[in-house]
């Protein structure tokens, strides 16, 4: 990209940006940007917790599924985290809470301070409205094809944030505004998209599509849920580089949703980001990618990190004989978790007190925070008898 | 492609002992816009007990190839060519059924020219096939022991007999055979009913097993344990695998050979060791700088330039002229074959004519810092 285009980007950005400052100073009596000692979004506590049964075993059991179970975590502006987990592990409910399209049934997501869902039921005494919360936090799904409306061309697809944000716009200055968007995500000539209807354009076209339409909110943080899974792999890096890209122009913060380790270390060592291990509901580790691949404290991270295959055809010679650093491969049923830390029925370093007591996050030698009791040199753990007879590598199912 | 074929001829001196011959294989579907060709004139041979991972992003006509083997390419696609699939001599279990498919005597089957019900018994007795999602193909309504059942009374076989090789397949995938028998398919994992299926397609003991993206709706963790259970899974049972992906990096241990495809046709076959360290073709080298792992150097990953190629538009001469940078006017002309690289022991085989320039000016690392021990 040249100076050139860059400055002119940085302009169009600081236009962009008025009308909805002013709207921010209306609906503030004090401005967000000043009370710079708020993250800009902040979870704390945060419990999603669903009914999983019907009448009969909801009198029989407790069946309540904790897919997210107190998790703390900070966002700044202009950060990227990337949640990596096993489906069923909870990141994706945690990413909807973040962005509130979730509600929790604990805890809180504070978005420059204020409780967005506070906002949203008691909207007098709020400092930042609902609306401007919901403007600020966006959603990117896995699948652009469901997530553009097949019947209609780019352009009408792109206008509707814009009639509703951009009451001020008229129609020539909407189709400036969308057209300079689609330059922003690389449909060039942008004329052409425009007029294109989805199934006219490639996934990763799609995509982009996708995220041109979020951008055009000028949201603060964008929950980027798989975005990338669903492009073929010589796209992936491509479609990682421009959404750094737009973090660079529009100062965007992230919230990356991935099942794949590789990529989430693309994206957090690039972005000096972090990568967040997340399992059944909870954050086991969270760190800078370099700390979370290189020196992992949690045995669950080391699991993940096995999992993902070397390209190096010597090393991956010898991995494939190697045994998964887990006990048994299957995830417990969430409705209902092991007591203790939850990873001690697959864990291969469990021992008794993990069965008694669930670890917290603690800072680890290797400058991650990881619940595991083995970050504690003096902890209880460590003269703790190890688990017995559960050895089952075995049997895989 | 050109047609080449100069091992035709000596396929049966080969030591490399071919189970399926692939020659001229072609697949065309008519469209609006003109004929799209999604299979390109293909040769290929696959050897016997190895496992041949086919490499292609979408749209590289990687499935419709898995579909010709077993002649299975859907209408309205029209498959020309030839596949040829030559039985084990020794008296095995199947070779009762051989004699049904080819009455003339000479050992070899021409998949192409099968009836339906001979085509029905060589997908399961001889080459077997799991899909992408097949997961989701057991019938929710009934428990997978009569899946079993059933697949092994249409074909008359001896009902003790091929439960107890389920037995020892179920042993292989490390599955608890009392526990998934009695299951309904909702009732266990994904990465269950992946492993189920396998042993399904296993139960009459084929030889060849075609496998599409059998893994790609898993966890990594359940991925890459399916992998491992796939080489002992060869070992045992001596089978050769055909495994499609569209990830080079999962099969870099797996394979005995990988082939790499691009617009409908193979562009480089190799071994991994010899195709990953030092691929020849430039649109595999491109594909390998462009794959994020865990210890790869992230200011040298890049993109692929340029867009895959239109099936009714496919380029001149080499496909991948357009998005080459090292393509020259020979290469808009004329259509490279696969030939020898390296030593020209046919272990390693690309579709260029520029493999050395490739090698020397278009550069990749597969990683640069090191990882302790995993």
């Amino acid at each position: 990209m040249s100076t050139e285009t860059e400055t002119e980007r940085e302009r169009e950005r600081e236009s962009d940006d008025e009308p909805t400052t002013d709207e921010t100073v209306d609906a503030a009596t004090d401005t967000p940007e000043e009370s710079s000692s708020e993250p800009l979004l902040s979870i704390d506590d945060l419990e999603v917790h669903f009914d999983a049964g019907g009448l009969v075993r909801k009198l029989l059991s407790d069946t309540t599924v904790r897919a997210v179970d107190g998790v703390n975590l900070e966002l700044e502006e202009k950060d990227i985290v990337v949640l990596v987990g096993e489906s069923g592990c909870g990141k994706t409910t945690l990413g909807k809470s973040a962005v509130g399209l979730q509600k929790p049934t604990g805890g809180s997501v504070s978005y420059r301070g204020q409780d967005i869902w506070e906002a949203k039921d008691n909207p007098r005494d709020a400092d930042v409205d609902w609306a401007e919360i919901r403007r600020a936090l966006q959603i990117i799904h896995q699948d652009p094809s469901t997530a553009l409306n097949s019947s209609r061309r780019v352009e009408a697809i792109l206008s509707d944030p814009l009639k509703k944000w951009r009451t001020e716009l008229d129609a020539e200055e909407r189709k400036e505004t969308i057209y300079r968007y689609l330059e922003y995500v690389d449909m060039v000539p942008a004329e052409d998209y425009a007029n294109r209807y989805p199934h006219q354009l490639s996934g990763g076209e799609k995509q982009r599509i996708v995220l041109g339409r979020a951008l055009l909110m000028n949201p603060d943080v964008i929950l980027a849920d798989e975005a990338i899974s669903a492009l073929d792999v010589s796209l992936r890096v491509e479609m990682m580089e421009l959404i750094l890209d737009l973090q660079e122009t529009f100062d965007t913060s992230y919230l990356f949703i991935s099942h794949d380790l590789a990529n989430a270390r693309y994206l957090a060592k690039r972005a000096g980001g972090r990568i967040a291990i997340m399992y059944l509901g909870e954050i086991v580790e969270i760190g800078e990618p370099d700390e979370i691949l290189k020196n992992p404290t949690h045995p669950y991270t080391k699991v993940l990190r096995w999992s993902t295959p070397s390209i190096d055809p010597d090393i991956a010679a010898e991995e494939i004989e190697s045994q998964p650093p887990i006990r048994r491969i299957d995830v417990p049923d969430p409705a209902d978790p092991p007591s203790g830390c939850t990873f001690h029925t697959r864990c291969p370093e469990a021992r008794e007190a993990c069965t008694q007591a669930s670890p917290e996050l603690y800072d680890t030698e290797g400058g991650t925070k990881a619940s595991c009791f083995r970050a504690i040199p003096n902890h209880e753990y460590w003269s703790s008898p190890e688990l017995e007879g559960e050895d089952e590598i075995g049997d895989w199912g | 492609m050109a047609i080449g074929q100069p091992q035709q001829s000596t396929t049966e001196e080969e030591t490399r002992d071919t189970i399926l011959e692939v020659r001229n294989a072609r697949v065309q579907f008519g469209m609006s816009r003109g004929q799209a060709w999604v299979l390109n004139d293909v040769d290929l041979d696959i050897y016997r007990e190895e496992i041949l991972a086919v490499v292609g992003e979408s749209g590289s006509g990687k499935s419709m190839f898995a579909s010709a083997l077993l002649d299975a390419v859907e209408d309205p696609g029209v498959l020309s060519g030839d596949v040829t699939y030559y039985p084990e001599d020794t008296g095995t279990v199947s070779s009762d059924e051989i004699e049904t498919f080819d009455a003339s005597g000479s050992n070899s089957v021409d998949v192409l020219d099968l009836t339906t019900s001979e085509l029905d018994r060589l997908r399961w007795e001889e080459i077997s096939m799991v899909f992408q999602g097949a997961m989701n193909s057991f019938n929710p309504t009934m428990k997978i022991l009569h899946h079993f059942h059933e697949t092994i009374r249409a074909h008359n076989a001896v009902m003790e007999e091929r439960m107890e090789h389920v037995r020892d397949l179920f042993d292989s995938l490390h599955l608890d055979f009392e526990r998934v028998m009695k299951s309904y398919p909702h009732e266990l994992s994904g990465g269950m009913k992946q492993r189920a299926l396998i042993a399904l397609a296993l139960v009459l003991e084929p030889d060849v097993l075609v496998m599409d993206e059998p893994t790609a709706a898993l966890d990594l963790l359940m991925q890459r344990s399916i992998i491992s259970m796939l080489r002992n899974l060869r070992d045992e049972f001596g089978l050769t695998i055909v495994f499609i992906t569209h990830d080079l990096s999962l099969v870099a241990g797996l394979a005995d050979r990988i082939g790499v495809m691009y617009a409908f046709e193979f562009i480089e076959v190799g071994k991994p060791a010899s195709l990953l360290k030092d691929a020849a073709h430039p649109y595999t080298r491109a594909l390998l700088r462009s794959l994020p792992s865990l210890t790869s150097d992230l200011d040298e990953m890049k993109p692929i330039a340029g867009s895959r190629p239109d099936p009714v538009n496919i380029p001149t001469g080499c496909s991948y002229h357009p998005r080459c940078p090292i393509a020259d006017d020979r290469c808009e002309i004329e259509d490279p074959e696969l030939v020898d690289v390296d030593d020209g022991d046919g272990d390693h085989q690309a579709a260029c004519f520029y493999t050395d320039q490739a090698r020397a000016e278009l550069e990749y690392t597969l990683h640069s810092e090191s990882m302790e021990d995993m």
